[in-house]
């Protein structure tokens, strides 16, 4: 299939799975996986920075839109974009890695994808929480709020990325 | 100027990275309250008849409890009718001017979509500018104090929740009208705090909270909910924390009060201010 449709669908489908389920669970106050950053992890690896900002940007500003909360997404996933390749060039490893690619278990290894959906996200979710609450008091339960955030979104992008190459 | 554009294309990244973030943070600094409202007309409602239809389908899964909720009500409210029937002959001089004395009325509205995860929550309600509905109105559902109208547009308007980290409301303790404010906390959406509680009230386990009437947005004794612990002391006040009476998350069929007086009111309050 054609690699933009498939993103094209990767896109939709991840919006769609975000607004009407995950933010309708909620596991407590604590807990508030974002999953469709996995559109941002799962760019091809060889694409140029300016592109992926582009992309983040409108990632956020679609999500955004449907939660009502300008500009908080969008923050988020521009910051994300910001930081994926320098997080790309820390986390490759000895074995070259095929530009053009799709970061995914199957590709990189479970251990590696883990550690780089991981670090995305933890990026996101610290922007993410800090810009929607947009006040230091209370630094320690936002802090906790987006770690454990981070633990069940990277499950969740793990888990889905293993459904995908499965079929 | 070769330099200069050198320079432009070398950090072009960083810099497309900056208009980006940049842009993020003026849209979320210039629409702060009303956001969802916005949303609402400049999309032609298509995300909220989206989330609209989430709600929907959550709502089904809530009917028994709604109807159990408007059974008890309905039953209250009959109480209520007959105890005026049983009255009225032994005290034929009052003249029960209903007209002139009528301070609030209310417009039935059900929820649209709902958050009880953010830090900042709103709600949206299914009743906009057409139905009379205008910022400042108070919110209330069956079992207690929901939140304040923030922003209309003709069909919905967007409501912020009692759990909103900005959301105060003036209190008291029922039985000994001790006031203070109440806020949320941000931690737990079934509690809420009360603050400035004066250290000699006396305040138990169990104790009723409601509203006051000093904010002119909420009726008086309005239900916020019970006293869930021992009260804390800080500093020269006392804080409580109180178990919210309505279950937000449940959140499906809501009362909008409209207060007659309140431009009056507010008009001569301010007056006085300006002295």
């Amino acid at each position: 299939m054609n690699k933009t449709i498939k993103y094209i669908i990767l896109f939709i489908g991840l919006v769609l799975l975000q607004i009407l389920l995950f933010n309708n669970i909620q596991f407590s106050g604590y807990v508030n996986p974002y999953v469709y950053v996995m559109f941002i992890i799962m760019l091809p690896l060889g694409m140029p920075e300016w592109a992926v900002l582009l992309l983040s940007f409108f990632t956020g500003l679609t999500v955004d839109m449907f939660c009502g909360t300008f500009g908080v997404h969008t923050a988020a996933t521009v910051m994300a974009g910001f930081v994926r390749p320098y997080l790309l060039s820390l986390n490759i490893t000895s074995e070259a890695i095929n530009p053009g690619n799709t970061p995914s278990v199957k590709n990189n290894g479970l251990r590696w994808f883990i550690v780089f959906t991981f670090s995305v996200v933890l990026i996101h979710h610290l922007t993410l929480f800090y810009v929607e609450v947009f006040r230091f008091s209370g630094f320690f339960r936002t802090l906790l709020r987006a770690l454990l955030s981070t633990v069940f979104t990277t499950f969740f992008i793990v888990l889905i990325d293993l459904f995908r190459s499965r079929r | 100027m070769r330099s200069l554009l050198n320079f432009l294309i070398r950090h072009m990244n960083l810099i497309l990275f900056l208009i980006l973030e940049g842009i993020a943070l003026v849209m979320l600094s210039s629409t702060h309250n009303y956001h969802s409202s916005v949303a609402a007309d400049v999309f032609g409602g298509l995300t909220t008849r989206l989330s609209a239809s989430v709600e929907n389908v959550k709502s089904f899964t809530r009917l028994r409890q709604v109807n159990r909720q408007l059974a008890f009500e309905n039953a209250m409210l009959r109480q209520k009718l007959e105890g005026t029937k049983r009255i009225t002959p032994a005290t034929e001089t009052i003249v029960n001017d209903t007209v002139n004395k009528l301070y609030y009325s209310y417009i039935t509205a059900k929820v649209a979509n709902n958050s009880v995860n953010k830090q900042k929550n709103f709600f949206t309600l299914d009743r906009g500018l057409s139905s009379g509905v205008v910022n400042g109105m108070a919110v209330v559902s069956p079992d207690g104090i929901a939140g304040v109208i923030v922003a209309s547009s003709q069909n919905f308007s967007v409501a912020m929740s009692v759990l909103n980290l900005n959301f105060r409301q003036s209190v008291r303790i029922k039985k000994n009208n001790y006031f203070g404010s109440m806020s949320w906390p941000g931690k737990n959406y079934m509690y809420v705090e009360v603050t400035e509680i004066p250290l000699h009230a006396e305040v138990a386990v169990g104790d009723t909270i409601v509203t006051t009437g000093f904010s002119a947005l909420f009726p008086e004794n309005i239900m916020i909910g019970t006293v869930e612990e021992e009260p804390v002391m800080g500093g020269d006040f006392l804080t409580l924390k109180v178990k919210l009476s309505t279950d937000m998350k449940r959140l499906t069929y809501v009362y909008i009060i409209k207060s007659r007086y309140k431009g009056e009111r507010m008009g001569l309050e301010a007056e006085v201010e300006n002295e």
